[in-house]
């Protein structure tokens, strides 16, 4: 009998992967990722991974330099796939669809959307940062300007931008331009939003400032966070897998797998790692 | 002084050497060229076309504008084109053979392309010592520098930009055209003013292109030999009068002066990036 659930919890075959992925997306997940491997070339950077993102919610992901974390949340929305020699078996199930009969890639990464390690505005006005997506896909100029004042807002940078939005962007504070960069990828109303170290080069108050706005997004979205910080992942994901080579040790509610984790190496990680 | 400061002071010393010998070569030719070329120097030497060994070089600078032009006509476009495919566009594997090409193209001697010019363009497609000769070998030669500076400069931009641009969808072609193309002006600008120094400074693939001609360009494209500047510098050296040499030093000024002048220009472009 025991035996029965451990082979449901961790299955090791393609069938059993399957089932699983089945399971998962009448349980309203977001993402579904079944046996998942990633080679760069020759070398493995994930090892059958099997994760369920459940819809609007902050997962996270933690885990050492160089276990695969990026590289799990870049191959969600197919970044990886622009690296040279990236090679992806298993199957990757996002809002339904698997990745690799994504047809259109544009279309797809405007419902997966991401915020990277550093702020990355372009070199354009800080209003053309927010509504170039929006004209690219031909929405109206006035909608795109209401559009911009709406988003600009709900990142709480309003106030701050709007007698200079013509202006670069790249006077702005380091905090302020990542909230810029969300305001430009909420622009586009994605479902997901993969989030990368998104507060890793920030103060401690403007990392504050992101993280309530994250959790002020879930429930409408989904928002999958790789972090260094333990104490960000405790904050604000609902749940928190812990990676290590490759693999997915540990996955489960973020409370749980801090203060009782079940496997050795993710309670010796979480013993090194919090202060 | 202990020995590590000995041996560190005679380091530094032979460097300072070193530095004072190259010092030395630049600033001498510069006298030499500015010192001859601007005793030659007079208005008539833009207003007169040259007679025999005599004379101005109008001539000379209106063929010299008119075959760089034409080079840079046909080399532009095209190599930004080029550029732009092996930087955002080839996949890899083509990407780095492409970047092997133009090296190569660079590495090319210029003779070899001036004598591609005239057996290809002089005689077997009948342009004859013409314009049109000379800016195609031109435009060969300028052509992977100007590949390789536009290449390079979106390379160099950062990550972010074409990283953001993917992360919302936006197709790389709408992502040159809307973000990059406008941070990597100033790199392309600067190796277009470096290919045009580079093709006003080239004598060996006009010699057997585009011929010499004593008078202005009639602006045929074939069939008309066209003088250059570099041609004065190299043939009128060698004549035993000094109405020769006088002319073979101003031109060697003005190009000198105009290589210059595209240096700075480009120095002042590049200074102009804007900071990331």
């Amino acid at each position: 009998m025991g035996e029965t659930v451990v082979a449901f919890r961790k299955p090791v075959a393609g069938a059993a992967g399957q089932l699983q992925a089945i399971r998962a997306e009448s349980s309203d997940a977001a993402i579904v990722t079944t046996e998942l491997n990633a080679f760069f070339r020759t070398k493995q950077v994930l090892r059958s991974v099997d994760l369920e993102v459940a819809k609007g919610q902050i997962t996270a992901l933690i885990g050492p330099s160089g276990c695969g974390k990026t590289t799990f949340l870049r191959t969600l929305n197919k970044m990886s796939h622009t690296v040279p020699g990236f090679r992806q078996t298993g199957s990757v199930r996002v809002l339904g669809q698997d990745i690799r009969t994504v047809a259109d890639v544009e279309t797809f990464r405007r419902s997966v959307g991401m915020l990277f390690q550093r702020p990355n505005p372009f070199p354009m006005s800080i209003l053309d940062n927010v509504t170039l997506a929006l004209r690219l896909a031909g929405v109206k100029k006035v909608q795109r300007r209401e559009i911009a004042e709406e988003r600009l807002t709900q990142v709480g940078l309003w106030q701050d931008v709007k007698d200079r939005l013509d202006k670069s962007p790249f006077q702005l504070s380091g905090g302020q331009q990542q909230r810029l960069c969300l305001a430009r990828a909420l622009a586009v109303e994605p479902s997901i939003l993969l989030l990368d170290e998104p507060a890793s080069a920030l103060d401690p108050k403007s990392t504050r400032l992101l993280e309530d706005l994250f959790v002020g997004l879930s429930g409408r979205m989904t928002l999958v966070l790789v972090t260094h910080n333990l104490s960000q992942a405790k904050r604000i994901a609902a749940r928190t897998a812990f990676m290590e080579a490759g693999e997915v040790v540990e996955y489960a509610a973020t409370e749980a797998l801090f203060s009782d984790p079940q496997d050795p190496r993710t309670a010796i990680y979480v013993q090194e790692h919090s202060n | 002084m202990n020995a590590r400061a000995i041996r560190s002071k005679a380091a530094w010393s032979m460097a300072a050497l070193a530095l004072a010998v190259v010092m030395f070569a630049v600033i001498d030719i510069l006298a030499l060229v500015a010192g001859k070329g601007a005793a030659a120097l007079n208005g008539s030497i833009f207003t007169t076309m040259t007679t025999g060994i005599a004379g101005g070089l109008q001539n000379a600078i209106y063929g010299t504008f008119a075959l760089v032009g034409l080079g840079i006509v046909l080399s532009v476009p095209i190599g930004v084109l080029a550029g732009v495919y092996g930087a955002l566009f080839a996949p890899d594997p083509v990407a780095k053979f492409f970047r092997f090409v133009a090296e190569v193209m660079a590495g090319v001697p210029s003779i070899v392309i001036g004598y591609f010019g005239y057996t290809m363009l002089v005689v077997a497609w009948g342009f004859g010592f013409s314009l049109l000769a000379g800016g195609i070998s031109l435009a060969i030669l300028m052509l992977p520098y100007i590949v390789r500076a536009t290449e390079s400069t979106i390379r160099q931009l950062p990550h972010g930009y074409m990283e953001g641009a993917r992360a919302l969808g936006i197709t790389p072609a709408d992502a040159f055209r809307t973000i990059l193309w406008k941070p990597a002006l100033p790199g392309v600008l600067t190796g277009v003013l470096l290919a045009i120094s580079i093709g006003l400074g080239e004598t060996a693939p006009l010699l057997y292109t585009a011929g010499w001609s004593n008078f202005d360009p009639n602006w045929q494209l074939t069939k008309n030999p066209i003088g250059y500047l570099t041609y004065v510098v190299w043939t009128y050296l060698n004549e035993p009068y000094s109405a020769a040499h006088r002319l073979a030093y101003a031109a060697a000024l003005l190009l000198t002066a105009l290589v210059l002048l595209l240096h700075v220009a480009a120095k002042g472009l590049q200074r102009s990036t804007p900071a990331q």
